[in-house]
Protein backbone atom coordinates (compact mmCIF):
# COMPACT_ATOMS: atom_id res chain seq x y z
CA UNK A 1 0.00 0.00 0.00
CA UNK A 2 1.31 3.31 -0.77
CA UNK A 3 1.91 5.77 2.11
CA UNK A 4 0.46 8.86 2.21
CA UNK A 5 2.44 11.88 2.18
CA UNK A 6 3.01 13.75 5.05
CA UNK A 7 2.52 17.64 4.56
CA UNK A 8 0.48 20.68 5.36
CA UNK A 9 -3.06 19.44 6.40
CA UNK A 10 -6.20 20.08 3.64
CA UNK A 11 -7.91 23.31 4.49
CA UNK A 12 -11.26 23.35 5.95
CA UNK A 13 -14.80 23.90 3.92
CA UNK A 14 -15.31 27.43 5.34
CA UNK A 15 -11.45 27.92 4.84
CA UNK A 16 -11.59 27.05 1.44
CA UNK A 17 -14.82 29.66 0.92
CA UNK A 18 -13.10 32.58 2.48
CA UNK A 19 -9.35 31.84 0.56
CA UNK A 20 -11.71 31.69 -2.43
CA UNK A 21 -13.95 35.01 -1.57
CA UNK A 22 -10.02 37.01 -1.37
CA UNK A 23 -8.93 35.62 -4.89
CA UNK A 24 -12.28 36.23 -6.06
CA UNK A 25 -12.20 39.95 -4.56
CA UNK A 26 -8.20 40.89 -4.69
CA UNK A 27 -7.92 44.28 -3.23
CA UNK A 28 -11.14 44.87 -2.19
CA UNK A 29 -10.97 42.26 0.32
CA UNK A 30 -12.01 43.13 4.25
CA UNK A 31 -15.12 42.13 6.28
CA UNK A 32 -17.90 43.02 4.85
CA UNK A 33 -17.66 42.30 1.71
CA UNK A 34 -15.46 38.74 2.20
CA UNK A 35 -19.23 37.85 4.09
CA UNK A 36 -21.27 39.26 1.74
CA UNK A 37 -19.10 37.53 -1.42
CA UNK A 38 -19.95 33.98 0.49
CA UNK A 39 -23.27 35.09 1.68
CA UNK A 40 -23.90 35.54 -1.75
CA UNK A 41 -22.15 32.79 -3.42
CA UNK A 42 -23.21 30.29 -1.06
CA UNK A 43 -26.46 30.80 -0.09
CA UNK A 44 -25.62 30.55 3.68
CA UNK A 45 -25.73 33.17 6.89
CA UNK A 46 -22.43 34.05 7.76
CA UNK A 47 -21.28 35.38 11.34
CA UNK A 48 -18.58 38.11 11.41
CA UNK A 49 -17.18 36.02 14.39
CA UNK A 50 -16.61 33.09 12.83
CA UNK A 51 -15.23 35.28 9.70
CA UNK A 52 -12.28 36.95 11.79
CA UNK A 53 -11.69 33.83 13.84
CA UNK A 54 -11.40 31.85 10.64
CA UNK A 55 -9.14 34.69 9.16
CA UNK A 56 -7.08 35.20 12.37
CA UNK A 57 -5.99 31.56 11.94
CA UNK A 58 -5.13 31.71 8.37
CA UNK A 59 -2.82 34.35 8.95
CA UNK A 60 -1.36 32.40 12.00
CA UNK A 61 -0.37 29.41 9.51
CA UNK A 62 0.88 32.29 6.99
CA UNK A 63 -1.77 32.08 4.42
CA UNK A 64 -3.15 35.42 4.44
CA UNK A 65 -1.85 38.58 5.40
CA UNK A 66 -3.59 42.20 6.50
CA UNK A 67 -3.12 45.63 6.17
CA UNK A 68 -4.88 48.49 7.75
CA UNK A 69 -6.86 50.88 6.05
CA UNK A 70 -8.92 54.20 6.42
CA UNK A 71 -11.27 55.20 8.75
CA UNK A 72 -14.79 56.04 7.89
CA UNK A 73 -17.95 57.83 9.49
CA UNK A 74 -20.38 55.22 8.23
CA UNK A 75 -17.77 52.32 9.95
CA UNK A 76 -17.87 54.88 13.44
CA UNK A 77 -14.72 56.31 12.58
CA UNK A 78 -13.13 52.66 12.63
CA UNK A 79 -10.66 51.86 10.22
CA UNK A 80 -11.06 48.72 7.76
CA UNK A 81 -8.27 46.12 8.04
CA UNK A 82 -7.69 44.71 4.05
CA UNK A 83 -6.79 40.70 4.00
CA UNK A 84 -5.12 39.38 0.69
CA UNK A 85 -3.94 35.96 0.23
CA UNK A 86 -0.19 35.01 0.07
CA UNK A 87 1.67 32.60 -2.23
CA UNK A 88 1.12 30.05 0.40
CA UNK A 89 -2.21 30.30 0.67
CA UNK A 90 -2.48 30.32 -2.97
CA UNK A 91 -0.36 27.00 -3.04
CA UNK A 92 -2.67 25.31 -0.08
CA UNK A 93 -5.72 26.21 -0.98
CA UNK A 94 -5.04 24.42 -4.81
CA UNK A 95 -3.98 21.30 -2.42
CA UNK A 96 -7.02 21.48 -0.80
CA UNK A 97 -9.43 21.79 -3.87
CA UNK A 98 -7.70 18.96 -5.64
CA UNK A 99 -8.07 16.60 -3.05
CA UNK A 100 -11.78 17.83 -2.41
CA UNK A 101 -12.36 17.28 -6.50
CA UNK A 102 -10.08 13.65 -6.17
CA UNK A 103 -12.99 12.62 -3.16
CA UNK A 104 -15.47 14.67 -5.89
CA UNK A 105 -14.84 12.94 -8.55
CA UNK A 106 -17.76 9.96 -9.87
CA UNK A 107 -19.78 11.06 -6.93
CA UNK A 108 -22.12 13.32 -8.71
CA UNK A 109 -24.04 10.82 -10.63
CA UNK A 110 -24.25 8.59 -7.33
CA UNK A 111 -26.00 11.38 -5.84
CA UNK A 112 -28.64 12.00 -8.94
CA UNK A 113 -29.44 8.52 -8.53
CA UNK A 114 -29.81 8.46 -4.73
CA UNK A 115 -31.83 11.17 -5.41
CA UNK A 116 -34.18 9.61 -7.91
CA UNK A 117 -34.12 6.74 -5.11
CA UNK A 118 -35.48 9.06 -3.09
CA UNK A 119 -37.89 11.05 -4.28
CA UNK A 120 -39.85 8.09 -5.47
CA UNK B 1 -6.49 60.76 14.24
CA UNK B 2 -8.97 57.95 12.78
CA UNK B 3 -11.22 58.33 16.46
CA UNK B 4 -11.67 61.54 15.87
CA UNK B 5 -14.50 60.91 12.57
CA UNK B 6 -17.50 60.74 13.97
CA UNK B 7 -20.84 59.26 12.35
CA UNK B 8 -23.44 61.73 11.24
CA UNK B 9 -26.10 62.79 13.93
CA UNK B 10 -28.83 61.39 11.65
CA UNK B 11 -27.51 57.79 11.91
CA UNK B 12 -29.40 55.19 14.02
CA UNK B 13 -26.66 54.02 16.97
CA UNK B 14 -26.45 49.88 17.05
CA UNK B 15 -27.95 48.49 20.02
CA UNK B 16 -25.45 49.41 22.83
CA UNK B 17 -25.61 45.95 24.90
CA UNK B 18 -25.41 44.13 21.80
CA UNK B 19 -22.29 46.35 20.54
CA UNK B 20 -21.00 45.65 24.41
CA UNK B 21 -20.72 41.99 24.14
CA UNK B 22 -18.81 42.31 21.31
CA UNK B 23 -16.71 44.47 22.27
CA UNK B 24 -16.22 41.94 25.70
CA UNK B 25 -15.76 39.31 23.36
CA UNK B 26 -13.49 40.23 20.74
CA UNK B 27 -9.88 40.04 20.94
CA UNK B 28 -7.96 43.04 20.58
CA UNK B 29 -5.98 42.57 17.30
CA UNK B 30 -9.46 42.35 15.36
CA UNK B 31 -11.70 44.44 18.09
CA UNK B 32 -12.21 47.42 15.94
CA UNK B 33 -12.34 46.02 12.46
CA UNK B 34 -14.84 43.87 13.62
CA UNK B 35 -16.99 46.74 15.34
CA UNK B 36 -16.47 48.57 12.82
CA UNK B 37 -17.00 45.98 9.77
CA UNK B 38 -20.42 45.91 11.81
CA UNK B 39 -21.57 49.20 11.84
CA UNK B 40 -20.89 49.54 8.37
CA UNK B 41 -23.76 47.02 7.47
CA UNK B 42 -25.83 48.24 10.24
CA UNK B 43 -25.82 51.85 8.66
CA UNK B 44 -26.34 49.99 5.20
CA UNK B 45 -29.57 48.18 6.57
CA UNK B 46 -31.03 50.70 8.86
CA UNK B 47 -31.76 53.15 5.72
CA UNK B 48 -33.63 50.55 4.22
CA UNK B 49 -35.77 49.61 7.84
CA UNK B 50 -33.90 50.75 10.97
CA UNK B 51 -35.83 47.60 13.03
CA UNK B 52 -34.19 44.74 10.90
CA UNK B 53 -31.19 46.37 11.08
CA UNK B 54 -31.74 45.88 14.83
CA UNK B 55 -32.45 42.15 14.61
CA UNK B 56 -29.54 42.20 12.47
CA UNK B 57 -26.73 43.32 14.87
CA UNK B 58 -28.50 40.81 17.74
CA UNK B 59 -28.57 38.12 15.34
CA UNK B 60 -24.47 38.71 14.05
CA UNK B 61 -23.85 39.01 18.22
CA UNK B 62 -25.46 36.33 18.81
CA UNK B 63 -24.06 33.68 16.23
CA UNK B 64 -20.79 35.65 16.24
CA UNK B 65 -20.40 34.86 20.17
CA UNK B 66 -19.51 31.13 20.40
CA UNK B 67 -16.48 31.87 17.82
CA UNK B 68 -15.43 34.80 19.57
CA UNK B 69 -15.58 33.37 22.75
CA UNK B 70 -13.83 30.19 21.68
CA UNK B 71 -10.51 32.38 20.07
CA UNK B 72 -10.28 34.74 23.17
CA UNK B 73 -10.30 31.17 25.25
CA UNK B 74 -7.50 29.83 23.35
CA UNK B 75 -5.67 33.43 23.17
CA UNK B 76 -1.93 33.61 24.30
CA UNK B 77 -3.39 35.66 27.01
CA UNK B 78 -5.59 33.16 28.68
CA UNK B 79 -3.64 30.39 27.89
CA UNK B 80 -0.51 32.54 29.57
CA UNK B 81 -3.01 33.07 32.79
CA UNK B 82 -3.70 29.63 32.76
CA UNK B 83 -0.31 29.26 33.23
CA UNK B 84 0.30 31.28 35.94
CA UNK B 85 -2.70 29.95 37.75
CA UNK B 86 -2.09 26.38 37.19
CA UNK B 87 1.61 27.17 38.77
CA UNK B 88 0.42 28.94 41.37
CA UNK B 89 -1.64 25.79 42.71
CA UNK B 90 1.07 22.90 42.16
CA UNK B 91 3.21 25.59 43.83
CA UNK B 92 0.90 25.82 46.95
CA UNK B 93 0.11 21.96 46.99
CA UNK B 94 3.91 21.11 46.73
CA UNK B 95 4.65 23.74 49.82
CA UNK B 96 1.65 22.00 51.66
CA UNK B 97 2.66 18.15 51.01
CA UNK B 98 6.33 19.09 51.07
CA UNK B 99 5.68 20.64 54.63
CA UNK B 100 3.50 17.46 55.85
CA UNK B 101 5.93 14.55 54.48
CA UNK B 102 9.38 15.83 54.10
CA UNK B 103 9.64 19.14 56.66
CA UNK B 104 8.09 17.31 59.34
CA UNK B 105 9.20 13.94 58.60
CA UNK B 106 12.84 15.14 58.57
CA UNK B 107 12.54 17.26 61.51
CA UNK B 108 10.78 14.19 63.37
CA UNK B 109 14.00 11.81 62.14
CA UNK B 110 16.88 14.20 63.78
CA UNK B 111 14.84 13.93 66.93
CA UNK B 112 15.07 10.76 66.91
CA UNK B 113 18.48 10.13 65.62
CA UNK B 114 19.63 13.22 68.06
CA UNK B 115 17.30 11.79 71.09
CA UNK B 116 14.68 14.68 70.76
CA UNK B 117 17.40 16.96 73.21
CA UNK B 118 17.56 20.05 71.01
CA UNK B 119 14.19 22.07 70.19
CA UNK B 120 15.76 24.63 68.39
CA UNK B 121 18.07 22.50 65.90
CA UNK B 122 14.83 20.13 65.81
CA UNK B 123 13.28 23.36 64.60
CA UNK B 124 15.98 24.71 62.33
CA UNK B 125 15.93 21.31 60.13
CA UNK B 126 12.25 21.77 59.94
CA UNK B 127 12.34 25.38 58.80
CA UNK B 128 15.93 24.30 55.92
CA UNK B 129 14.10 21.73 54.84
CA UNK B 130 10.29 22.90 54.68
CA UNK B 131 12.56 26.61 52.55
CA UNK B 132 14.31 24.16 50.51
CA UNK B 133 10.40 23.25 49.67
CA UNK B 134 9.60 26.61 49.46
CA UNK B 135 12.84 27.78 46.84
CA UNK B 136 11.55 24.52 44.48
CA UNK B 137 7.76 26.17 44.21
CA UNK B 138 9.74 29.93 43.99
CA UNK B 139 11.90 27.78 41.21
CA UNK B 140 8.55 25.89 39.30
CA UNK B 141 6.44 29.56 39.03
CA UNK B 142 9.76 31.03 37.55
CA UNK B 143 10.64 28.40 34.95
CA UNK B 144 6.71 28.52 34.27
CA UNK B 145 5.64 31.75 34.55
CA UNK B 146 8.97 33.86 33.76
CA UNK B 147 8.64 35.48 30.17
CA UNK B 148 11.85 35.49 28.08
CA UNK B 149 11.90 39.18 26.91
CA UNK B 150 11.08 40.48 30.62
CA UNK B 151 13.63 40.93 33.04
CA UNK B 152 14.10 39.25 36.24
CA UNK B 153 12.58 42.15 37.82
CA UNK B 154 9.87 42.54 36.21
CA UNK B 155 9.18 39.14 36.08
CA UNK B 156 9.46 39.01 39.74
CA UNK B 157 7.77 41.83 40.58
CA UNK B 158 4.67 40.80 37.76
CA UNK B 159 4.47 37.17 38.59
CA UNK B 160 6.81 35.78 41.29
CA UNK B 161 4.97 38.43 43.90
CA UNK B 162 1.49 37.60 42.87
CA UNK B 163 1.93 33.66 42.88
CA UNK B 164 3.62 33.94 46.43
CA UNK B 165 1.37 36.02 48.06
CA UNK B 166 -1.38 33.58 47.06
CA UNK B 167 1.00 30.18 48.18
CA UNK B 168 2.14 32.33 51.54
CA UNK B 169 -1.37 33.54 52.31
CA UNK B 170 -3.02 30.70 54.68
CA UNK B 171 0.33 31.91 56.94
CA UNK B 172 -0.49 35.50 56.62
CA UNK B 173 -4.76 34.20 57.36
CA UNK B 174 -3.24 32.42 60.13
CA UNK B 175 -1.54 35.66 61.90
CA UNK B 176 -4.93 37.71 61.69
CA UNK B 177 -6.82 34.94 63.18
CA UNK B 178 -4.07 32.39 65.17
CA UNK B 179 -5.39 29.61 67.33
CA UNK B 180 -4.96 29.14 70.84
CA UNK B 181 -1.70 27.50 70.22
CA UNK B 182 -0.56 29.53 66.99
CA UNK B 183 3.44 30.40 67.95
CA UNK B 184 3.10 33.88 65.98
CA UNK B 185 6.55 34.24 66.50
CA UNK B 186 7.42 30.90 64.71
CA UNK B 187 5.10 31.72 61.76
CA UNK B 188 6.40 35.49 61.41
CA UNK B 189 9.71 33.81 61.11
CA UNK B 190 8.36 31.08 58.20
CA UNK B 191 7.39 34.07 56.38
CA UNK B 192 10.15 36.13 56.66
CA UNK B 193 12.38 33.31 55.32
CA UNK B 194 9.78 32.29 52.86
CA UNK B 195 9.77 35.43 51.07
CA UNK B 196 13.85 35.09 50.08
CA UNK B 197 13.54 31.76 49.52
CA UNK B 198 11.29 31.85 46.70
CA UNK B 199 13.03 34.62 45.30
CA UNK B 200 16.56 32.02 45.25
CA UNK B 201 14.78 29.41 43.75
CA UNK B 202 13.70 31.47 41.10
CA UNK B 203 16.45 32.85 40.89
CA UNK B 204 18.50 29.25 40.21
CA UNK B 205 15.53 28.26 38.23
CA UNK B 206 16.30 31.17 35.81
CA UNK B 207 20.34 30.53 36.70
CA UNK B 208 19.79 27.17 35.21
CA UNK B 209 17.92 28.23 32.45
CA UNK B 210 20.43 29.99 31.25
CA UNK B 211 19.08 33.48 31.82
CA UNK B 212 20.10 36.38 34.05
CA UNK B 213 23.74 34.53 34.69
Amino acid sequence: MRKPKSGPKNLGEFEILVLAALVRLGTDAYGVTIRREIEQRTDRTVSVGALYSTLSRLEEKGYVGSRIGKATAERGGRAKRHYEIKAEGQAQLQRSVTALGAMLKGVSPWLETLNRLTAR
Amino acid sequence: MARDIKPPHSALAPPQLARALIVIMASAPERAALIGDMEEEFAQQSQRSPHRARAWYWRQTAISAPYLALKRLRSEQTRRLGVALGATLGAFLLIHYWDIFIARGAARGFAVATGAQTFFLTRSVYLLVQMTGVSVAGGAIAALTFREQDSFARNTFRRLIPAGAIILSPTLFAMIAPADHYDLSFRLLQLALAVPALFIGARIAMWLRGRYR
